[in-house]
């Protein structure tokens, strides 16, 4: 029946647009929720291990910059890659 | 630009009808995506019924490593952005709740939803803490009765009602025929007749009136934020 009647002031929606400026969630506010959230993860996880054979140098500074940022080794590696994907995007 | 989500760490507490009412409220005048986060899709159910307004996009979320994404593309393509949630206290909620401009805390006038609620205002203010920054939310009660409501109920909204630090939205969403309907037949409770449930009238001036409420309670928080 109502289909047509419109409740709703238009003019009042009018300051509501869509977001043009800065990313909703800017880089490491995932991380930072999770140090900090209470609720915990309810995925299955769908991790799975590799053994990298490097020069020394390289394994222990990738530690010691994960260690840096507290990012644990997995986590790292996808930071790392994607900022090469982001490189070769640009 | 708003991203308005639907919380409640309990299921069963009126996130899914609360938010598809408003969602398709708003879709009468501007677009609007429902990202449905509840791994049930009773959103993304309801969607393949006929009579989903024209304005109104349903995203069915990945999962929780997606969330984020999917509010931000979102955000970008319309200016409401609504989730609904799983009914249950986990991290796709705080990620979802870390990018809101408004939460809706659902919950019956039960001792139960009310404390889920109290669980999940504790989460908001974690999340405030991780994004540094207000995250504006307010308590919606839901289900509730229009008359005879039982002296518990009273109690518990009474308590909400009357605690200064806890924003709660005057308009109750009533347990009403038509908003169970729409899961039923689809469309909006606008797209339904007289002949197909009762009291359609109180129904829409139900939804009118918390439409109403939820706009002007971003409208003030865009006012404090320019401040």
């Amino acid at each position: 029946m109502n289909t047509e009647r419109k409740s709703l002031n238009l003019g009042e929606l009018e300051e509501f647009s869509p977001r043009t400026k800065v990313p909703l969630h800017p880089k490491g506010s995932s991380k930072a929720v999770d140090n900090l959230a209470a609720f915990p993860s309810r995925e299955r996880l769908d991790d799975a291990q590799i053994n990298i054979k490097a020069p020394n140098a390289i394994i222990s500074q990738f530690r010691q910059l994960a260690r840096k940022e507290r990012y644990r080794h997995g986590e790292f590696l996808e930071v790392l890659m994607n900022a090469y994907e982001g490189k070769h995007s640009d | 630009m708003p991203v308005i989500t639907f919380a409640s760490s309990k299921g069963g507490s009126g996130k899914t009808t609360s938010a598809l009412l408003l969602a398709c409220e708003i879709a009468c005048a501007k677009s609007v995506t429902l990202i449905d986060a509840d791994p049930r899709k009773p959103i993304t159910t309801w969607s393949k019924l006929p009579n989903k307004p024209e304005n109104l996009t349903v995203i069915s979320n990945e999962s929780e490593k997606t969330i984020l994404d999917e509010i931000e593309q979102a955000a970008a393509r319309d200016p409401f952005v609504i989730v609904d949630l799983e009914g249950t206290a986990s991290r796709l909620t705080s990620y979802a709740i870390s990018q809101s401009d408004l939460v809706i805390v659902t919950m019956k006038e039960q001792q139960q939803d009310a404390l889920a609620a109290i669980e999940i205002i504790k989460e908001i203010h974690r999340d405030m803490q991780a994004v540094r920054r207000f995250i504006p939310y307010a308590i919606l009660f839901t289900q509730s009765k229009v008359v005879a409501k039982s002296r518990t109920a009273r109690f518990i909204s009474r308590q909400f009602r009357e605690n200064p630090q806890v924003d709660t939205f005057t308009t109750e969403i009533n347990e009403r025929d038509a908003f169970s309907s729409i899961f039923s037949v689809g469309g909006s409770i606008r797209s339904l007749t007289p002949k197909e449930v009762n009291n359609l009238e109180a129904a829409i001036n139900n939804v009118n009136e918390f439409t109403a409420e939820t706009i002007n309670k971003l409208k003030s928080n865009n006012k404090n934020e320019a401040k």
